[in-house]
């Protein structure tokens, strides 16, 4: 119990850095890892990319549509947010907003875009690590998010507090996964579970309100989509919604 | 965040912007690979400072250089303090704190170094790559490495795309803000909401108009490219030089010691 408590001390001191550990910087994961995490997160690309090449040959203007929005999310998720508890500032994913936009699969080519920009152009995660970080923002983020969505509205959920339940859940599942790969590269000979509890206990302060936040930001940015041109909406579902009103 | 982002640096004339794009990219990932696999810390910690001080001496401002490293390098330090006190069993040193007893521990500090210095020596490298490589020659130069060109097209959309629709942003953020609108957290949370609402939907216009500009340029559902200049002798043998130093380096730190 004094071992768990101190290594709960430890994680909490460093609290305000977790908000950068958001995705994993290149060198953290030893090579084996960074190729594991690269060969779970392949396969998710390429049903991503192959969804694209179906949107593409149906017609309209899927790609420009994908690429804009995807530009908008990558925006959104550098929006820096006061993190009450740490004191840290810290980001929103997005992914759960996207995953509700534009479905599951796209959010993965989109994520894996932002994440590559952000590992080249701000040093913020790695390309090394690009596996781990899509696999825990892309591919977890996405599938989340959008399967709380969905579930949340089969259940009789309004769409607003679903889109609310989609952001926070995508958010956690993110920071869940991340703590996972963390930990599984770093604990080294010392036991996995003190090193998934002081990764993870570490990210509660930052993550914990931020995810909420993130429920917040998504479920206003659905309601106010969602009166204004709500037939963005249905892209997630297959439709074509270019060429029509203003788009 | 558009200054550091944009190709502001990269398009400045030294040295190394004039190298080709596809050996730059192929000999920093190869160099990544070296990093992430050495259990030595000199080795990262040499292309740390090769990359700091070539960052210095093509005159990149301190600052850019402070605002790209310090969250990868304070991050490395965090790392190195959880793994020293986590990872391994001999006990090196032992001390309390407010109560809790802490155990500093001889393989975690081992562990903690290299970790530590593998984030430095990798993350110094792609920074200097970032600084010194236009994106769209990036672009290009993963297309050449054999990256679907459909990934490249989008991620060169988004990259367009992050530019047109930021100044929006900025304007938007701006008049929400001079409005009191993040004044309070339940206030700024529905501000942000709204915002990120906003931009989709400029987003979902824009994508209207480029897809319609690009229609009129001809555009048949793949983004054509230029080819590359092919690469002279003097590229290869650069190239060559490059991979025999890290090799040497690699050899004598690696398997040698």
């Amino acid at each position: 119990m004094k071992r768990l408590l101190s290594v709960w001390f430890l994680a909490l001191i460093f609290a305000p850095e977790s908000a950068f550990a958001m995705h994993i910087a290149d060198g953290i994961l030893p090579a084996g890892w960074a190729l594991f995490w690269w060969i779970v997160a392949a396969p998710f690309l390429w049903l991503g990319l192959a969804r694209l090449k179906e949107r593409v040959a149906d017609g309209g203007n899927a790609k420009a549509f994908t690429g804009l929005v995807g530009s908008a999310i990558f925006i959104i998720s550098c929006m820096p947010i006061p993190v009450p508890i740490s004191g840290s500032t810290s980001h929103p994913c997005g992914t759960g907003i996207a995953a509700v936009l534009i479905g599951p699969r796209l959010t993965f080519v989109v994520a894996s875009v932002a994440l590559t920009l952000q590992a080249i152009f701000l040093a913020h995660g790695g390309f090394t690590t690009l596996g781990a970080n899509f696999f825990s923002m892309g591919v977890m983020g996405g599938l989340v998010g959008y399967s709380v969505f969905n579930l949340g509205k089969r259940f009789g959920v309004s769409p607003v507090r679903s889109a609310f339940m989609a952001g926070m859940l995508s958010d956690w599942a993110t920071y869940a996964t991340t703590s996972l790969e963390l930990s599984a590269a770093l604990h080294g000979d010392g036991p996995f579970g003190t090193m998934f509890l002081a990764v993870l206990t570490a990210f509660v302060p930052t993550q914990l309100p931020l995810g909420i936040m993130e429920g917040f930001m998504s479920a206003a940015a659905f309601k106010f989509i969602n009166e204004r041109r709500p037939e963005l909406f249905s892209f997630s579902s297959g439709k074509t919604v270019a060429n029509e009103k203003a788009i | 965040m558009t200054k550091l982002f944009s190709d502001y640096y990269s398009v400045r004339d030294n040295f190394l912007t004039r190298l080709d794009a596809r050996l730059k990219l192929l000999f920093a990932l190869i160099v990544m690979g070296a990093i992430i696999l050495s259990n030595n810390p000199a080795l990262p910690w040499i292309f740390f400072f090769l990359s700091l001080w070539t960052m210095f001496l093509i005159g990149l401002p301190r600052r850019a250089i402070i605002g790209r490293l310090s969250g990868p390098l304070g991050f490395a330090l965090v790392v190195f303090v959880l793994q020293s006190f986590l990872a391994g069993k001999t006990p090196l040193y032992n001390f309390q704190l407010f109560g809790f007893a802490f155990v500093v521990k001889s393989e975690g500090v081992r562990l903690g170094i290299v970790t530590a210095s593998r984030m430095a020596g990798s993350v110094a490298l792609f920074v200097l790559l970032a600084f010194v490589t236009p994106a769209h020659k990036l672009f290009a130069g993963l297309r050449s490495l054999g990256v679907p060109s459909l990934w490249v097209e989008i991620s060169a959309l988004m990259y367009r795309g992050v530019f047109v629709l930021l100044e929006s942003f900025g304007e938007m953020y701006n008049a929400q803000k001079v409005r009191l609108g993040f004044s309070g957290k339940m206030r700024g949370m529905q501000t942000g909401g709204t915002l990120a609402g906003a931009v989709i939907i400029r987003a979902a216009e824009k994508s209207a108009s480029t897809h319609e500009a690009m229609l009129a340029r001809g555009y048949t559902g793949s983004m054509p490219y230029a080819p590359l200049p092919p690469l002279g002798k003097r590229d290869y043998l650069r190239y060559a030089g490059a991979l025999i130093f890290l090799s040497a380096l690699f050899f004598v730190l690696e398997i040698g010691s």
